[in-house]
């Protein structure tokens, strides 16, 4: 069922919560005369809530068009508490974007945007997440190699690690390689090579092979690309001139003796 | 019209063109996102014109049913099929003249946040492959043929460098060159170009000079990592100098300014590129170390036009900052600049030379009141030029913002603001945005269209002199490119946030637009109380395209002195 659709439901069990959407949904004509529960003060104080919300909170990206989120969480249907967008509204929160708007706002205009974020929250489903727990080990300098922005084919292009990097090669689980050569001679036992009818062959990863289609992970360039052919356009043969040690020519001993602790340190319990 | 026709009715306006680069014009397709690569946004075809678009009708309608963040498209046509694609990459081929489809493809829907929400501005076509960014910053070729995926490619992950795609992708040769949004996030931007056959890796343009690179020293310490300047629009192409332009976003932090004490090269700044080798050949920063979030990302358009009497390959960059920058496109030298919209403040002035005199930056503690927003003087919504009126014409709006500077620390693909703003809508006017035709080069005005709210769909030109664009009522339009006289309207139930394109399939001429509202200016449309009274701008995703009726005679659609 869509979110939605489960406030649709809602709806028939709680009118007042269900105008509350309804409004903030922009339906204002369709709600005027059904919802006789909401205080002509209570749409008003809304309806500038929703001004300060587009000119503060929704633009450039951040929370988004009746907070549906953009480069900043969403915030509508978050389940947040009235306590928990008064702080955060108010304060902000430390070492983000997020500024205070206290001393920024006049009152009635604080207190507009916070009933109108409070109202946007839908049912109170569940409590909000803590988004970002705690790990020692983010500020590991291997991490920051292993996904190296400033590094076209970094350990990150291939490898997805803690939620992170693109899950092209084989998740990355312990036991890890005891020393750097050993992580540069990793056999890469699933690679082949691909014969494409019309260029020459390149090393390549299965992801489907069926009578009609075979897809594979092209390892020709810096990134892989996902390719698709059909059946009788390429043949797949064992092997493959691609070795591990290439892909990690970008960096130095140094440099993977730290990622190496880094994915130890990460995945110690 | 049959070809023939048609080529001796654009006459001497083509023949004249004949001499220059850009002869080869979009013809009876719109090939590329901005018409050509030159990004006029002109069409060759005037079967519709001044004297006969009252009768416009439409011919057919197609709803995508991705009504999620609307539909700012441009559509690509080729040989009678037209390419879509929607804010969450549901991409459409659709026969042109009468909207069925002939395949569609769906990449997958977002399951999280995406950074700098779900739209999407078109494909490029070419090599049999249609070409699109995602919403998870891949980049994938369908067969132009079937709609099956043919390679797909991560070109970062998303999650780490807090960007996306957003932009239609630029071919370049054997090529596909693209950017990605990730300006207000702790990212350092650039271009990837991709073999278009095979879309291996070819190479990476970081708009951030790394360490020993000529320009790092423009930004202190780590700055240069998170620096931002993304490449979030669409690129330019010029065969003849085989250069490829780009415009340059803002750096971030965006307020934050004394985390990068420096020029902050290549941010808010025109690039242009060996497109073989990425290798840069020449830039011009058009704003120097920004506070304001001034993007200089919009489109660059290629003209050839005299300058104080001698012949020179222009670049024409109509940008947020309120400025119209004219570039010598061969080497970058600045021989124009020149104010496009009324209001400006973040600067007294800006001398012939670049500099920017009288800065007005907010400061830590001391918010300052600044005009244009971050949303600019102009959006991303793109200006048209006509080689017919020899006009430049350009949308503009009037908003400001109070801007205030905070401490914040970057981290990795996280927003990386400095600091907040408040939209302000300066009171008291009549009108808060406009097309307007000016002299490319001397920026004499010649006419104004104003409008009441704010104008955010891209202009469309076209040989039979005509403007049309819509508003986020609904409204699609056509405005006499001589006069700005409006001629023709259609209200197509949302607002409009694309970017039309004209084509001819069968001897009959289509104008069609992208309709639907949304995105990230969506809520722009708040401030203005009456329209969110009435329940406007509504939402949607649908495609309309316009043609002249069928029982037109041939001497009704000729146009009004028509050479």
């Amino acid at each position: 069922m869509t979110r939605r659709n489960r406030h649709l439901e809602s709806m028939e069990r709680a009118t007042t919560r269900a105008c509350r959407w309804l409004f903030h949904a922009g339906l204002l004509f369709a709600v005027v005369g059904a919802c006789s529960t909401a205080s002509p003060q209570g749409r008003r104080e809304l309806s500038i809530g929703s001004t300060v919300y587009a000119e503060s909170c929704a633009n450039q990206n951040c929370h988004g068009d009746q907070g549906t989120a953009g480069r900043a969480p969403a915030l509508a249907e978050r389940g947040f508490k009235r306590e928990y967008v008064v702080r955060v509204t108010r304060k902000g929160i430390a070492e983000t974007a997020m500024p205070g708007w206290e001393k920024q706002l006049p009152i009635e205009e604080l207190e507009a945007v916070i009933s109108y974020v409070v109202s946007i929250q839908g049912p109170a489903e569940e409590e909000a997440k803590e988004l970002d727990p705690d790990r020692p080990w983010l500020n590991h300098p291997g991490r920051a190699l292993f996904f190296d922005a400033a590094r076209v084919g970094a350990c990150g292009s291939c490898h997805l690690f803690d939620g992170w990097g693109v899950p092209v090669a084989p998740e990355l689980e312990p036991p890890f390689p005891a020393s750097v050569s050993e992580l540069r001679g990793v056999a890469a036992s699933k690679m082949q090579t691909a014969h494409p009818a019309s260029e020459n062959p390149f090393p390549a990863l299965p992801v489907e092979t069926s009578e009609e289609a075979v897809r594979v992970y092209d390892f020709g360039a810096k990134l892989p690309v996902l390719r698709s052919f059909a059946a009788n356009q390429v043949k797949l043969s064992d092997g493959a001139a691609w070795k591990h040690s290439d892909a990690l020519s970008i960096y130095s001993a140094q440099e993977l003796a730290h990622i190496l602790d880094f994915l130890r340190q990460a995945t110690t319990k | 019209m049959p070809r023939a026709l048609l080529i001796r009715k654009l006459g001497i306006a083509t023949l004249l063109l004949s001499t220059c680069l850009f002869a080869q014009g979009t013809g009876a397709d719109w090939p590329s996102y901005g018409g050509t690569r030159a990004a006029w946004r002109y069409s060759e075809l005037d079967q519709i014109n001044t004297a006969n678009v009252t009768k416009l009708t439409p011919a057919w309608a197609f709803q995508t049913g991705d009504n999620v963040g609307g539909l700012q498209a441009t559509p690509i046509v080729i040989n009678g099929v037209m390419y879509v694609s929607t804010s969450r990459n549901w991409l459409y081929a659709l026969d042109a003249a009468g909207g069925k489809v002939l395949w569609k493809y769906r990449y997958g829907d977002p399951t999280g946040r995406v950074p700098y929400g779900t739209r999407n501005r078109g494909v490029a076509v070419g090599h049999g492959l249609v070409f699109m960014g995602t919403h998870d910053n891949h980049l994938v070729a369908i067969h132009q043929k079937t709609g099956q995926e043919v390679w797909n490619v991560s070109v970062e992950d998303a999650k780490q460098c807090g960007c996306n795609i957003n932009a239609a992708p630029l071919l370049v040769k054997d090529l596909v060159v693209v950017g990605g949004n990730g300006g207000d996030s702790a990212h350092r931007g650039y271009l990837t170009a991709f073999n278009a056959k095979t879309g291996r890796f070819a190479w990476r343009f970081y708009t951030i000079p790394g360490p020993g690179e000529p320009g790092h020293e423009t930004w202190p310490g780590d700055s240069w990592k998170y620096g931002g300047a993304a490449a979030w629009m669409t690129g330019s192409y010029d065969p003849q100098l085989d250069l490829i332009y780009w415009g340059i976003g803002n750096a971030a932090a965006d307020m934050g300014g004394d985390e990068r004490k420096g020029l902050n090269l290549y941010s808010a700044s025109v690039v242009a590129l060996d497109p073989d080798t990425g290798e840069l050949k020449w830039h011009y920063q058009e704003v120097p170390h920004d506070v304001w979030d001034y993007d200089a990302a919009y489109e660059c358009i290629l003209v050839d036009l005299p300058v104080r009497g001698q012949m020179r390959k222009l670049l024409v960059q109509v940008t947020k900052t309120g400025y119209t920058f004219v570039l010598d496109r061969t080497n970058g030298e600045l021989l124009k600049i020149w104010p496009f919209a009324e209001g400006m403040n973040w600067v007294q002035g800006i001398t012939e030379d670049g500099t920017l005199v009288g800065r007005n930056e907010a400061r830590p503690g001391k918010p300052a009141f600044i005009c244009p927003s971050v949303y600019g003087a102009k959006s991303w919504n793109q200006a048209a030029y006509s080689p017919r009126t020899g006009l430049l014409y350009t949308p503009a709006m009037s908003l400001c913002n109070d801007m205030f500077v905070r401490k914040q620390p970057p981290k990795e693909g996280k927003t990386y603001t400095g600091g907040f703003w408040r939209i302000r809508k300066p009171e008291g006017l009549e009108h808060y945005s406009s097309i307007s035709a000016f002299d490319p080069v001397s920026g004499e005005k010649r006419w104004t269209y104003p409008y009441k709210y704010l104008l955010l769909a891209s202009v469309l030109t076209t040989a039979g002199d005509l403007i049309f664009t819509g508003d986020p009522e609904g409204d699609f339009f056509a405005l006499d490119a001589r006069t700005g006289k409006k001629l023709w309207s259609f209200q197509t139930g949302s607002g409009h946030h694309g970017s039309p394109v004209s084509y001819e399939v069968g001897g009959r001429q289509y104008v069609a637009t992208p309709s639907g509202w949304g995105s990230v200016a969506g809520p722009l449309l708040r401030l203005f109380p009456e329209l969110t009274e009435a329940g406007l701008p509504s939402g949607g995703s649908t495609i309309f395209a316009f043609a002249l009726p069928r029982n037109s005679s041939p001497g009704e659609t000729a146009p009004e002195g028509s050479p």
